[in-house]
């Protein structure tokens, strides 16, 4: 397992898919990896079939199947990943590495070739030009525009980047804080709730995260964007003056029906 | 903890609890005032930390019938957060006389960036029911100043350290990028691409006596003095117009991108995300000037709004973008029109 040398940036990820320089990479640091070989290559089998299967019948999936496919995805990720040290899950060079090496395929069907029914009879994108014109493009101001793939694949500076956006480690790390699979198959059931939870700092405590993704489909069966964002902003709000890190499932499920 | 502008409906601790952290098992670890430079140091493996808090008066927090009740409605924890390391935790503090106490061991390979410290008094259960007293479990009621753990050497210098300034021809190779047009000018801004601090670089070769005039160090007012205010001043204005109309460009370019994602809608969110992917700098720079920038918000609301604005209001960049050169000419420490108005002043005095 590597991670990139460096954090790629919009313009690197340009240069890798025109193949133009050769970014250093750098083993992971995992003891006793030897020990955890066998289990490690059990899961990764298991998961690139599953992501083989998504890729080749992504075109028959509806927009639903395809959300859902996140919460069969997320334990998979979990499962094979999850011996690596914590500093490694956390270092976005990785994440960027393991999309553009290993997913990248799977990157692209799922935050853009499923986008539309042009991106998807676009699909497969065949030469670094084809990718490069998708991933960025000069508006009428000769303004730089790139597209939301780019931090699919890059993540970003901050921790909600890898919690929400990185293609791959937003299925990881959700799945990390809420530890079962039911909660995960919550949380990816409609991502206004993964959004709602993971883009804000509360997200990071488990008690809350796991109180907010339990509690909010029973408060609101018809799991409304407006109703969802409303309550995450409602917990924010009561987080100003109270130590989420000191109240417990219960506690923050009262605040929610209050 | 930053919670002095939040307004509290219920009595809290009157002063700051008293934090204090020694590590056990490495000595000397630079620190600058709340800082701990842990990735200066020789400690590898593990961080072994003690870690005291004491409270003033802190049976103030509860009425007065509650007052012997303090050690059942009340706890000390210690907050431990670290967004890098995707940890929010907390750990109970051991009261010891009059002083609370814990122990907390970093094991390296699962932290990464910093680990934010503080103490906190929070009320532990729903109980007391008298106006203007805490009820809700889980309340604030009193906190410690924070304190940063850096385990790794932060990407760059902060914004508010000021950037750097160095003397160099602007004829030398090293400046290729004024080589052919502008070898004789005064004074350039180099933004860099990337994180990296800009720097602002002074021709050395320029003319003696302007040079003179520049280094004058002289506080008295005088023809020179003065001249060399009135010129720093209009480098100071062009080098901050710049600079806060370079961080307005990255803060609006990183929302509309944030725009696209159909996945993510809710202004507050992407006004949030936004910020927090700016290049520390940027940041850092719209933070300090915020006040300036919006002067007609509340200062401790500026930087909210502003972020906020930006991200709802197409219209309000631009007006903003026009606006640049006037918000600087009010930001910088003397304004302006003081500077340009004293300077006058003395020219046409008659002696």
């Amino acid at each position: 397992m590597k991670k990139f040398r460096e954090k790629l940036d919009k313009n690197n990820l340009i240069d890798f898919f025109e193949d133009k320089i050769n970014f250093e990479t750098i083993n992971l640091d995992v003891p006793n990896f030897k020990e955890k070989e066998r289990d490690f290559n059990i899961s990764i089998v298991k998961l690139k079939n599953k992501i083989r299967d998504f890729e080749n019948g992504f075109n028959q999936l509806s927009k639903r199947s395809i959300t859902h496919s996140d919460s069969e995805l997320a334990p998979m990720f979990f499962d094979a990943l999850n011996f690596l040290p914590k500093k490694e899950l956390l270092d976005v060079r990785f994440w960027q590495w393991l999309s553009l090496y290993h997913f990248e395929n799977y990157t692209w069907i799922r935050w853009w070739a499923t986008k539309n029914s042009t991106n998807r009879s676009l699909w497969p994108l065949k030469t670094a030009n084809e990718k490069i014109d998708q991933i960025k493009e000069n508006d009428k101001n000769n303004n730089e525009k790139w597209s939301t793939v780019v931090s699919r694949f890059l993540g970003g500076s901050s921790m909600k980047s890898l919690t929400s956006r990185q293609a791959l480690s937003r299925l990881f790390w959700p799945y990390k804080i809420l530890g079962s699979k039911e909660l995960a198959g919550l949380c990816f059931e409609k991502q206004d709730i993964a959004v709602a939870v993971f883009e804000r700092q509360f997200g990071l405590h488990p008690e809350a995260a796991k109180a907010f993704i339990t509690n909010i489909s029973i408060k609101y069966p018809k799991l409304e964007k407006k109703n969802i964002q409303y309550e995450a902003k409602k917990l924010n709000r009561y987080f100003a003056t109270l130590a989420t890190e000191y109240l417990d499932q219960e506690d923050i499920k009262r605040l929610i029906f209050e | 903890m930053k919670q002095a502008d939040i307004f509290y409906p219920h009595k809290t601790l009157e002063s700051s609890i008293s934090m204090n952290i020694k590590c056990n098992n490495a000595e000397n670890v630079p620190r600058y005032g709340n800082t701990f430079n842990f990735f200066d140091c020789e400690i590898k493996k593990n961080i072994s930390l003690s870690i005291s808090a004491q409270i003033p008066m802190i049976e103030t927090v509860v009425s007065e019938k509650n007052h012997n009740k303090c050690n059942e409605l009340l706890d000390v924890c210690l907050l431990i957060k670290s967004n890098k390391s995707a940890f929010r935790g907390k750990q109970l503090m051991q009261k010891k006389g009059s002083i609370y106490f814990t122990k907390l061991d970093i094991d390296l390979k699962d932290w990464a960036g910093e680990i934010n410290l503080s103490s906190a008094l929070i009320l532990k259960k729903n109980d007391d029911d008298e106006f203007g007293f805490a009820a809700e479990k889980g309340t604030l009621l009193g906190w410690s100043p924070e304190y940063k753990l850096l385990l790794e050497e932060p990407e760059q210098k902060k914004g508010k350290d000021g950037i750097d300034v160095s003397w160099i021809s602007f004829s030398d190779p090293k400046m290729h990028w004024l080589n052919d047009n502008y070898p004789d000018d005064i004074y350039a801004l180099d933004l860099h691409e990337g994180k990296k601090m800009p720097k602002l670089y002074l021709n050395k070769d320029m003319n003696l006596h302007l040079k003179n005039v520049l280094i004058n160090p002289s506080k008295k007012t005088s023809y020179k003095t003065v001249s060399r205010d009135l010129m720093f001043q209009t480098i100071t204005t062009g080098i901050l117009s710049q600079l806060i109309t370079s961080a307005l460009i990255e803060f609006k370019n990183t929302v509309d991108e944030q725009n696209l994602d159909e996945n993510n809608n809710d202004p507050n969110n992407i006004a949030n995300t936004a910020w927090e992917e700016m290049t520390d700098w940027k940041r850092n720079l719209l933070e300090n000037y915020a006040p300036n920038i919006l002067p007609e918000a509340r200062k401790k609301d500026a930087v909210e709004e502003l972020k906020l604005k930006l991200c709802e209001d197409e219209r309000f960049h631009k007006e903003l973008l026009r606006k640049v050169l006037n918000i600087s000419q009010n930001a910088v420490p003397q304004p302006t029109t003081e500077v340009f108005t004293k300077c006058s002043e003395m020219l046409t005095k008659k002696n």
